[in-house]
This record gives structure tokens, sequence and C-alpha cells, in this order.
């Protein structure tokens, strides 16, 4: 660690103080990533609105300054309270993580399938891959993670090993984060012809700010199928700044299914590359935002290689004064002939004082491809109201029926059925007039 | 049942209807007919309440209340059931949700039970079969991926669903071939009964020899311009509408 940038009149620095400590003990390998990453982050600073990847949703400087890493006095979760917490009940592994700290008392992991490692990332030695997929060049938060990251797991899926059913990370914020930040890293190694499912399940015990900021890298071998759940239910005064890194091989399956509900700002980014020929990738999200929240999503796909196909589904549903930003850029690079990649946003707005932002940037450098784009932008629609009504529905009935109908797309095909009631129920208790409905089924 | 007086309605400020008189009977079948803009659908549309036609002056009286200051669910649930000319897809809300649900708050305001589970999908597979509906599509999104004429007939099984006591069916025949027209035709004859009244409104005739009607009533220009008995309907697909233009403008 370079003590020049430290001693430097930085304020975004200067605010990280003696966070850096820890580093000290770490084998060389680890504090040579760290060093890298954090004199990125001195160079980078928090990004404000200049940059125009953080125009629309900024987060206050004064308060992230004031933002130290949280390690050892990470606060402690009684054991019963993980079972409200969690959202996969029974069988289903699960490691909690308190305030970013590994907790083995309070996971549950039994006796783990054949073929599922699981490695804690204490700082000790790291698997390999970690921090080769992650892009921290112009990410001042991935840098941020990747230089304070204190826990974490790496989980490996053995080569044509099979995980049935999902295993669950479970990250919850105490009061002890109160004014921290909490940065939780995992690594995801499907090995060639394995399949896992992985949920992150994002929840705090109590309201309070904080800043999580997790970082996730993913790498799908050779027709390695990879399910990415990610479900955000943190405090309304939380801050969420997450990114996933994906880099996929050929004929390997992707599938990202995020759930933004909670957080007064929720921030996640995308990055999936297509390294290798007929990989598939599948993207869906649903974000929900009312009061003054604030969601920002995006994906960042990289067609590397030839005939692989995307497909992106994002939908928000804004209400309030609330405002969503979808940013989903495609690059087909020159290489990649056969191509097809499909990219949906669409926003449903509750009030009209809620603002929905949706841009997409293709880059195609290939003839031989496939691209196409759509976003819709609206409120319920008159048609389907009078629809609804004219068979007997009150307003404010059908106008919950519209909203929950909107959202379904994203539940219907939602793997395991338990998630997908978890899920119906949250967007019964968060969407305007959810008991209407419930008195109709 | 339904009386109509002097029925004036704007769209965008447009006048459609220019005073419409109207009396149907218990147990009735009328039949509007019209070429395309004589505010055929229209008609339909302020029965049932939609709100972007704004009703300018005139009476409507169903069971003799105002029809007018009710807003459209308090019609449904009174018994006016408008089968839509276009049929709206609504995804993610299934076929079933929806159908069991207004079922049972129309029931709710008959005072009758609830429809349990079972009840419901027992009478629905009994009412689909008249419909020649594949008993699958309840699982579907309420008209998403229906062919339109799975939608027309879909329009036909809600109603028998929904038993209400005026029907209006706004150009149930457009887009059906005659097989299907037959298999909604005979659905909605069969829930024929002395207290059911239906208006069929229609731009052709060949509907009417499978739905037989009381009355017969030619609009144009927003206005009924003839009325006659089952047999004006024939006489108008022979002459076609040219010839009421003419006879409006000689009584005009």
């Amino acid at each position: 660690m370079s003590n020049k940038i430290l001693k430097e009149d930085r304020p975004h620095v200067a605010a990280l103080g003696n966070a850096t400590d820890f580093f000290a003990a770490e084998p060389e390998s680890l504090r040579t990533l760290r060093a890298a990453a954090y004199e990125r982050f001195a160079a980078l600073g928090y990004p404000g609105r200049e940059r125009e990847e953080w125009k629309y949703n900024v987060l206050a400087l004064a308060e992230l300054q004031r933002m130290t890493p949280l390690g050892a006095e990470a606060g402690d979760l009684a054991a019963e309270a993980v079972t409200s917490l969690r959202a996969l009940a029974g069988d289903a592994p699960l490691l909690v993580f308190v305030d970013g700290i590994y907790r083995p008392q309070q996971s549950a992991l039994g006796e783990l399938p054949a073929g599922l490692e699981l490695t804690p990332l204490t700082g000790g030695e790291c698997p390999a891959e970690l921090g080769a997929v992650a892009q921290t060049e112009d990410a001042a938060f991935a840098a941020l993670n990747t230089a304070f990251w204190r826990d974490g797991v790496a989980v490996r899926m053995a080569a044509g090993a099979r995980l049935d059913g999902p295993l669950e990370l479970l990250f919850v914020t105490t009061p002890a984060a109160h004014g921290h930040m909490v940065s939780p890293r995992t690594l995801i190694v499907a090995e060639s012809g394995s399949e896992v499912t992985v949920l992150e399940n994002y929840v705090s015990v109590a309201d309070e700010p904080l800043l999580t900021n997790p970082l996730t890298e993913v790498i799908c071998a050779g027709t390695a199928t990879v399910n990415h759940l990610k479900l955000l239910r943190e405090g309304d005064r939380s801050w969420h700044v997450g990114s996933t890194h994906v880099r996929q091989d050929a004929a390997s399956v992707y599938r990202s299914r995020e759930f933004i509900l909670g957080s007064e700002m929720a921030r996640r980014e995308l990055h999936v590359a297509l390294a290798g020929a007929e990989a598939h990738c599948d993207l869906g999200a649903l974000y929900l935002g009312s009061g003054s929240q604030r969601r920002d999503l995006r994906t960042r796909i990289d067609h590397q290689a030839c005939d692989c196909n995307t497909s992106t589904l994002y939908k928000g549903i804004l209400g309030d004064r609330s405002r969503g930003v979808f940013d989903g850029q495609i690059r087909v690079a020159p290489g990649a002939s056969g191509t097809d990649a499909r990219q949906t946003n669409r926003n449903l707005l509750l009030s009209d004082d809620a603002t929905a932002n949706s841009i997409p940037r293709l880059e195609i450098y290939n003839d031989q491809v496939q691209c196409t784009h759509g976003s819709t932008t609206g409120q319920i629609a008159e048609e389907q109201l009078f629809y609804l009504r004219a068979r007997g529905f009150d307003p404010e009935a059908a106008r919950a029926i519209l909203t929950h109908a909107f959202a379904a797309e994203l539940l219907e095909d939602l793997e395991p059925p338990a998630l997908r009631e978890l899920l119906s129920d949250e967007l019964l208790r968060r969407l305007p007039r959810g008991e209407l409905i419930e008195a109709l089924s | 049942m339904l009386q109509i007086k002097n029925l004036h309605a704007n769209v965008e400020g447009k006048a459609i209807l220019k005073g419409i008189d109207l009396e149907i009977k218990a147990g009735e079948i009328h039949a509007i007919m019209g070429p395309n803009g004589s505010g055929k659908s229209t008609l339909s549309q302020v029965l049932a309440g939609n709100e972007a036609y704004e009703v300018t002056s005139g009476e409507v009286l169903y069971q003799g209340q105002n029809l007018l200051e009710l807003p459209a669910e308090e019609r449904a649930l009174a018994g006016i059931f408008l089968a839509f000319q276009y049929p709206v897809e609504i995804p993610g809300v299934s076929n079933t949700y929806f159908l069991r649900a207004a079922v049972n708050a129309v029931r709710k305001q008959r005072g009758q039970s609830e429809l349990d589970a079972m009840d419901f999908m027992e009478l629905a597979r009994e009412k689909m079969e008249l419909f020649e509906l594949d008993p699958e599509l309840m699982n579907r999104s309420l008209n998403v991926g229906f062919s339109g004429g799975e939608k027309k007939r879909n329009e036909g099984f809600q109603l028998s669903m929904l038993e209400p006591i005026l029907a209006i069916l706004d150009e149930t025949d457009s887009g059906l071939d005659i097989d299907a027209l037959k298999v909604v035709a005979r659905g909605v004859t069969a829930l024929r009964s002395p207290e059911r009244s239906t208006l069929v409104i229609t731009h052709y005739q060949r509907l009417l020899d499978y739905i037989v009607p009381d009355r017969v009533h030619v609009l144009a220009g927003g206005r009924i311009v003839k009325s006659g008995g089952k047999e004006l309907a024939l006489e108008l697909e022979a002459k076609g509408y040219s010839w009421v233009d003419e006879t409006d403008q000689l009584s005009a």
C-alpha cells in the first residue's frame, strides 16, 4: 500500500483512515490486488453527477465520505432471526453474512452435495480466479469492494456436477453498520458442464443509513449453467451499490433475475462477457420504487464470440416521486458473427411525479447480427382499466390487478416455487392496494 | 327495462350520438344496425359507462334508475354486460382468477353465495363447452394469445357465466367465420329468458339469422332513422345502407 496516497489531502481517501491496516497480514497476491484497487479508487474518487454514468442518481458525497469500511465491529444476529430473514426454508444450504462477516453458527450447510465446494474468503489464500473478471478500471465502487472486502465466499461447482435447488447467501445488515460501508465479496465458479443456482438475499434488521457495496464474480466454464438470483430488501434509509461480473465460455448458460424492492437508492450493474461461442445469457429484473426511492439498473453485455444470444427484460414499477433508470449496453465485437441480442425495458408509472429513464446503447461492429431493443414507459392503459370496470371491478382494485399483472411476467418462470411465493407476497405488501388483490383471490 | 331518451354524446368533443330514443322491454332482443361511423359502438360504450364518452344531454333509465349516474363497475354489478368489439388483452391476469372474481362479485350483489374454486371450475367447463372453447384457455392470461375467434367466444362465455340482465353485443360477429358465428349465436340464444334483454349491435344481417331479434333499428348519423321487425334487417341487406340514407333525407 502506498503511503503517499494516504498522506495526500483527498477527502475520499482520508475518510478510509486506517481501514487498510488489515491488509498487512494477507498473502502477497491478495495485497497486490487490493493495493491496485485502492490506488484505482484513490485516483477515481467517488463518482459525482459530472460522470455520465451517474448523472441521474448520484449519492451525496458528504455522506459517502463519512462512511468507513466495516470489519471487526460487525454486529450480531440471533440465530432465530435467521429463520425469518432467509428466503428459502428447509434443506437449501445457507451461508449467513452479518455486516459482511461470515457467521458459521447461523449458517446451515448440512452435508454439502457432491461437487459443491465452498471456500471462505477471509483474506487468506484465495482462489486464483478472484479478481479475474471484475471490472474495476472505471468503477470506483467495484475498486472499493476489491480494496475493502473483509469476508465472502467462493462457490465452486465441480465439472459435470449439479446442485439441486439453490444455495442461499444471506447478507444481513444490523445497527452496528450504521454509517458504514459493507462490502461482501462472492466468487462463483461453475466448471465445465456443471449447474448451480445461487441466491443472494440482501436484508436489514433495522433501518440504518449505510452502504452495501457487494461484488460478485461469476465464471461459467464451457457448457456450464449458472442461475443467479438477487433479492434486495434492505432498509429504506440504506444505499445499495452492487455489481455482478460474469464471464461465459462456450455454450454456457447464465440466467440472472434481480428483484429490487428495498433501499433508498439501489444501483445494480451487471457485466457479462460472452467469451466463448454459442453461449446463452438471459437477464431479467423487476424494480419497485416508491416515495423518493431511486433505482439504477445497468447492463453491460459484451458479445466477443460467435453465435451467442442474449435476452434482457427489465421492468420497473415506479410510484410517488421515485425514479428508475435502466441503462443497457450491448457491444458486439467485429468477430462476433451470428449474435442475437434482444433488450426490452418496460416501466409502469403509478404517479405523475415518478420518472423513468431508459437508455439503450448498442455498439455493433459486425453485420451478421440480430440486435433489437424496445422500451416503453407509461401509466396503466385506460382500455384495460375500462375492461375490468365493465366486468365489475372497482377502479382501485382494477389498478391493483393491472399493476400486479405487470410484475407477474418476471415471476412466472421463477424457480424454486418457494421464491416465487415469497416474491408474490412481497409484491402484495409493497405495491399499492395489494390487500384488494388478496381479498379477490 | 331500458329506456333511452333523446341521448346525445360526444367523443373528443365531436358529437356522435344526436338524439337516440329506444325502449327495450324485459325478455326482448333488439338489434341495432348501421353503417360504419353511425354511432353504434359509441352507444354501447355509453351504456357500459366508458368515461371517454361524454353524454351531453338525454336520459337512460335502467330498471327505473338513472343509469348515467352510475360508474361502469356499478352498472356491471347491476347486471349490464358489454361483449366488447375488441376484447382487451391483459397479460399477467389469469382468465380463471379474473372471471371467478367477477362472477363472485355479481353473485354477492345478487345475494347469492360465492362459488368456491371447484364449483366455479365445474360451471366454467360446462359453459366453455357451449362456446366450444378449450378449457386450457382458463389457465392463460386474459385474452393473451387468443385467436380473434377465441376472444369473441370468450366474451360470449363470460356473458353466460355472469348471467346479465341486459347483454350488449358490440359487433360480436366482426372477424368471426360462419362456424364461430353460429357457436356464439347458439350460446347467446341459449341464454334467452323472459328476464334477460339483449341489444345486438351489428353491421351485417347474417348474425340475425342466428340470434333472431324482436325489433331491428337502423342507426345513421347518430340517430335511429328506422325501426321495424326482423324483416327490416333483410330489407336493409338487400337494399344497402344508402337506402336508409335516402329515407333519412326524405323524412328530414
